[in-house]
C-alpha cells in the first residue's frame, strides 16, 4: 500500500523506469517537493545503476573506440573548416604569407600615422617589464615570469617546473594590492609542468603590489587556501 | 566491502568536470574507465553488436555535450553515465517493437569476465568486487522476482507491460519489483 503522504514504494519502480504513465506524473510532482523521497529515489537509482554489472563487460571495437575519442575535435570544428583543411592544404602556407604581409602593412601603416601625429607611444616593448616569479619551499624547483606593460591589463605568464596536480585540484594565480588578493584565474600545468597564460585584469596589472599562486580546488576559489608555490613584488 | 566506484569518487567528478571544461584527455579517461560495463549493458540489451556501439557513441556524445550539466548532487557519475546507456537502449527497442524472448527474462548465470586490457587497474579490480556482489544479491532473490527485474531492468517494460506479457495480476508484478529492488538496496548499498 501507498503511504499518500510520502509513495515510498514507487520508488523503486520509479528508478527502473517502470511506472506506469499516470503513476509517473503523481510521482514527478511529489518529487519537486519533497527532499527526503529524493535522497530515497538517489539510493534506488544507484542500486539500478550497479544492476549493469549483472550483465558481462564487454569490449567494443578499436574503430568504434577511435570513432568515440576523435568526438571532441568534431564537435569543436564546423564541417567547412575540417573540409577547409582537409581537403586544400595547399591554401595555408599562402594564407599565412598573406596574414604577414598583412600585419606588416597595418604595422607600417600605423607607425607613419603616429609619426604625422609628432607622437609615438610611449608604451611598447621597450619598457615592458619582466617579473621573477621565485618558488617557495612547497615548489623550491619551481619559477615563473610575468611579462606586463605598464598601464596594460594584458600581460604574459609563464611558469616552469610546477608539479602537475591531482585532477581534482588546479594552480591559481592572485593579484596582490593593499593586502586584498584578487583571482586572475585557474589553470594547469603540462607534464614537465610548464604552462604560458594570458592573463587580463580589470585594472593595469602594474597597479598591482605583488602576485601569487596558489593550490586550490579545481576551479578555484574565492580567496587563498592553499599552499603557496610562487610570488613576486612588484613594489614594496 | 568497497563499491565500484566509490560513490562520489572524486575522480570520478574530477574527469567529469574536465570534460565539462573541454579536456580530451580527460574524456578518454572516463570512456577508458567505463567502455566495458556501458557496452556490456547495451550488448546484453539490444543483443546486436553494431546497434550497440552505436548506441555506445550516442552515450558518450551526450556526456561530451552534456558534462558541464552535471550535477553530482542528483547522482553519482557512474549512476548517470549508466542511466544514459540503459534509456538509450530502451528506445532503440522500443523502436524495434521487440516482444520478450528467454533471454530477456533472465540474469547471466557467468558475468564474471577476466580483467581487459585497461590500464586503471584500481577500478577494474573494484568492478569485480562489485560485479560479484550484485550477481550474489541477484541469485539470492526468489526466481518470480529475477524474472520481473530482469524484464524490468533490461527490455524497460513498464508494470502494466510485463503483467501482461507474463499474464500476471498488475499489484503482484509491482510488489515483486518492489521487493527485490529492496532486498537488492539492502545487499549493495554501501557499508557507512
Amino acid at each position: 500500500m501507498t503511504n499518500r503522504t510520502h509513495p515510498t514504494e514507487d520508488l523503486p519502480a520509479y528508478a527502473l523506469g517502470c511506472l506506469d504513465h499516470g503513476e509517473v506524473k503523481e510521482l514527478r510532482e511529489h518529487l519537486r517537493q519533497c527532499a527526503a523521497c529524493r535522497s530515497e529515489l538517489r539510493a534506488f537509482e544507484a542500486v539500478a545503476a550497479n544492476l549493469a554489472l549483472a550483465a558481462p563487460s564487454a569490449e567494443p571495437s578499436q574503430a568504434l573506440r577511435d570513432r568515440v575519442l576523435a568526438l571532441p575535435r568534431r564537435q569543436r570544428s564546423p564541417d567547412w573548416f575540417v573540409r577547409l583543411f582537409e581537403t586544400w592544404p595547399r591554401l595555408l602556407p599562402a594564407a599565412t604569407l598573406a596574414a604577414f604581409i598583412l600585419i606588416g602593412v597595418l604595422g607600417w601603416s600605423t607607425l607613419q600615422l603616429w609619426q604625422q601625429r609628432g607622437s609615438v607611444p610611449e608604451t611598447g616593448l621597450r619598457q615592458m617589464q619582466l617579473l621573477k616569479l621565485q618558488g617557495t619551499a612547497a615548489a623550491p624547483e619551481s619559477s615563473g615570469t610575468l611579462a606586463l606593460t605598464p598601464g596594460e591589463r594584458v600581460a604574459v605568464l609563464e611558469v616552469q617546473s610546477l608539479p602537475p596536480l591531482d585532477p581534482a585540484k588546479q594552480y591559481q594565480l592572485w593579484l596582490i594590492k593593499a593586502g586584498r588578493r584578487t583571482s586572475g584565474g585557474v589553470f594547469s600545468v603540462a607534464a614537465d609542468g610548464s604552462a604560458r597564460l594570458l592573463i587580463t585584469a580589470t585594472t593595469p596589472l602594474d597597479s598591482f603590489d605583488a602576485f601569487g599562486i596558489t593550490i586550490e580546488p579545481y576551479g578555484g576559489s574565492p580567496g587563498p587556501t592553499g599552499q603557496k608555490v610562487l610570488g613576486g613584488k612588484l613594489r614594496g | 566491502m568497497v563499491a565500484f566506484p566509490l560513490p562520489g569518487s572524486e575522480a570520478d567528478e574530477a574527469l567529469l568536470m574536465r570534460i565539462g571544461a573541454g579536456d580530451e584527455q580527460a574524456f578518454t579517461r572516463l570512456f577508458d574507465r567505463y567502455r566495458g560495463v556501458v557496452f556490456g549493458l547495451l550488448l546484453r540489451m539490444l543483443a546486436n553488436r553494431e546497434t550497440a556501439e552505436e548506441a555506445l557513441m550516442d552515450v558518450f556524445t551526450r556526456v561530451w555535450k552534456q558534462a558541464a550539466d552535471y550535477q553530482l548532487q542528483r547522482a553519482s557519475v557512474k549512476t548517470w553515465l549508466l542511466s544514459i546507456a540503459r534509456h538509450r537502449a530502451i528506445d532503440l527497442l522500443r523502436m524495434r517493437h521487440s516482444h520478450p524472448d528467454q533471454n530477456s527474462r533472465q540474469w547471466a548465470e557467468d558475468a564474471l569476465e577476466t580483467i581487459s586490457a585497461n590500464n586503471d587497474v584500481e577500478n577494474e579490480v573494484l568492478e569485480l568486487d562489485m560485479r560479484l556482489k550484485v550477481q550474489k544479491a541477484i541469485a539470492k532473490l526468489p526466481q518470480e522476482q529475477r524474472e520481473v527485474l530482469a524484464l524490468a531492468y533490461f527490455r524497460g517494460w513498464s508494470h502494466s507491460e510485463i503483467a501482461k506479457a507474463l499474464n500476471q495480476p498488475l499489484g503482484t508484478v509491482k510488489t515483486r519489483i518492489r521487493l527485490a529492488m529492496s532486498q537488492l538496496r539492502e545487499k549493495l548499498e554501501p557499508e557507512r
